[in-house]
């Protein structure tokens, strides 16, 4: 059995699927296929991959995805994972109907069945039901994942004896017709995906300024902003803040959740969270049933409280 | 400049809710357009407005996503087609696309194609892109903007690291995120004028496919199992603000 793993720039995800690939079968020979970048290639074999591919990158990510179905049909392998980024479910997708085959967006779960076929588990229906797919007959069997669903494995080989198990691909270039004018930066602080500590906020909170509140706390313990869908949806804190099906997966230790119901697309998001403390004046919300602690209580009252706690056991350390 | 706008008839998941055994309430569950589609759908409008040309919106689904279509037509849009048939149905995402492909090329084509990025029932985002590969013309995904100088379109896409500014030749194909062009209301004169317009029905021998190249039978992957399996359930203990504190303390999560 062969797996291509599609590994972008930002290495994480690249390396969470190989270390899920050689988890789920670890007879099957890994292939990690890159842009450019030598300097990867030591994380990408410590991680589990049997070989690093490189291919050239164009800018044109149309192109680019024309030339990555090209680079999968030479190598021909039973299972291809992408990370579920936006570039990367862009090229999936494009691959994907070069090649004909099916595609399964933001898995987040994956196995082998009885027959050795990728049996692949996302959230169907806003993650309110799980759906197990197959891909029977079309190959390859391709799948994304998105950055944070699975643990990053520890590196285990020392590459040093590898030999030489990478190689530059030679695929040829297609015609272009997208080209880069601009690109701005967004700086977003502690980043929601890596924060130990995450303050999030629903449909509760009633507002921008509401929001405010929830940056105080994180700030105070060093932690991120966190959003649901329809916080976001309502304009009152930016897309990158969402946590959920649609936006960021986190593991942080401690969570907090103010004002948010519990739909199941933004549990998914925060599920793997080691502590969780919700607030709602609600008490059958069901983001009850999925927190370590709940408190049935007015957000803002409650915020309140929190913050002056903090504040004094802060002065007293 | 001529424009089609892809729409999809979903449920309306702020209406969504679980019961307390963990399936779907599914009674009374309103179908509306989806919400990345209305943005789509508002683009085309100003690109028409601006340029000129025809604003025509496209689906896929039962024979009531027609009420969807109306609305279209209400705020706007010049067009209407809709492929219903039972041959169609259970597509997976590259089926879909290849249907509203071969649809848009028997509608003689378009300069550009728009998309809601995802929509809110399945969430894969994979349907804009596909069609663009199957047509082998440019697509920029997850746009929040695009302007058109009448032949090549600026869209600003976003990314996870910022915001990207493409430059691409037309045909193209954009997907726009939700909250990016907030769908204008009906006119008095639209509702009038999509009261009475004829939506074309579809069928697969209507855009030179064959039945058994539809559906769910054509389709690669295939959900084989359905589950409602509670995410993330822990057992909780219902406090006061005061004893959660301590405990957090107590558990050396807080200072």
């Amino acid at each position: 059995m062969k797996i291509v793993v599609f590994c972008e720039k930002e290495l994480s995800a690249a390396l969470e699927l190989i270390g899920k690939g050689r988890a789920i079968a670890p007879e099957a020979t890994i292939c990690a296929l890159y842009e450019d970048r030598e300097s990867c290639v030591p994380q990408l074999l410590a991680s589990g991959a049997d070989e690093a591919l490189s291919m050239d990158r164009c800018v044109d990510d149309c192109a680019q995805g024309t030339r990555i179905a090209a680079a999968l049909s030479a190598l021909s392998p039973d299972i291809v994972l992408f990370p579920a980024t936006v570039r990367g479910r862009f090229l999936s997708a494009w691959a994907a109907a070069k090649l004909d085959t099916g595609l399964t967006a933001d898995c987040t779960e994956l196995s082998l069945n009885a027959d050795g076929l990728l049996l692949q588990t996302r959230p169907a229906f806003g993650g309110n039901l799980t759906a197990d797919i197959l891909c029977k007959e079309s190959r390859p069997q391709i799948a994304s994942v998105r950055p944070g669903v699975f643990a990053r494995p520890e590196p285990q080989r020392c590459t040093e004896n590898a030999g030489e198990p990478h190689s530059a691909l030679t695929i040829q270039q297609v015609l272009q017709r997208m080209d880069e004018l601009a690109f701005e930066p967004v700086e977003y602080g502690i980043s929601l995906q890596t924060a130990r500590v995450v303050v999030a906020g629903g449909k509760g909170i009633g507002s921008k300024k509401g929001f405010d509140k929830l940056h105080e706390l994180a700030d105070l313990l060093g932690g991120a902003v966190g959003a649901t869908r329809s916080a976001v949806d309502a304009g009152w804190i930016d897309y990158e803040h969402q946590i959920g099906q649609t936006g960021v997966m986190i593991r942080p230790d401690l969570y907090f959740a103010f004002g948010i119901s519990g739909i199941m697309q933004h549990v998914v998001g925060m599920s793997s969270a080691g502590t969780v403390i919700s607030v709602n004046t609600d008490r059958n919300a069901p983001i009850f049933s999925c927190s370590d602690f709940g408190i049935i209580a007015d957000w803002r009252e409650t915020i309140d409280v929190i913050i002056e706690y903090i504040k004094k056991g802060k002065k007293i350390a | 400049m001529k424009i089609l706008v892809c729409v999809k008839q979903v449920p309306d998941t702020t209406e969504i809710k679980l019961s307390s055994n963990y399936t779907l309430q599914r009674d009374f569950i309103a179908q509306v357009m989806n919400l990345a589609d209305e943005s789509a759908l508002e683009l085309g409008l100003r690109l028409r407005d601006r340029h000129g040309g025809t604003v025509t919106a496209l689906s896929m689904g039962p024979l009531r996503a027609e009420g969807m279509l109306r609305e279209a037509l209400a705020r706007g849009a010049d067009k209407a087609v809709l492929l219903s048939d039972t041959a169609f149905a259970g597509a997976d995402t590259l089926v879909t696309a290849k249907c509203l492909t071969a649809a848009i090329r028997q509608l003689d084509g378009f300069d550009v194609v728009l998309c809601g990025r995802r929509a809110v029932d399945g969430e894969t985002g994979q349907v804009g892109p596909m069609i663009a590969s199957l047509l082998d013309i440019a697509c920029v995904a997850n746009a929040t903007q695009a302007d058109s100088d009448g032949e090549c379109l600026t869209v600003c896409q976003l990314t996870e690291s910022g915001k990207r500014t493409w430059k691409t030749s037309l045909p193209a194909v954009v997907t726009l995120c939700e909250w990016s062009y907030p769908l204008r209301l009906p006119t008095l004169m639209g509702l009038k004028r999509a009261s009475r317009a004829e939506i074309p029905i579809l069928k697969p021998s209507d855009i030179g496919m064959r039945n058994a190249s539809c559906g769910l039978k054509a389709s690669p992957t295939r959900v084989i199992h359905v589950d409602a399996r509670p995410v993330g359930v822990r057992p909780c203990q219902k406090l006061d603000v005061h004893e959660v504190l301590s405990r957090l303390t107590e558990r050396g999560l807080l200072p």
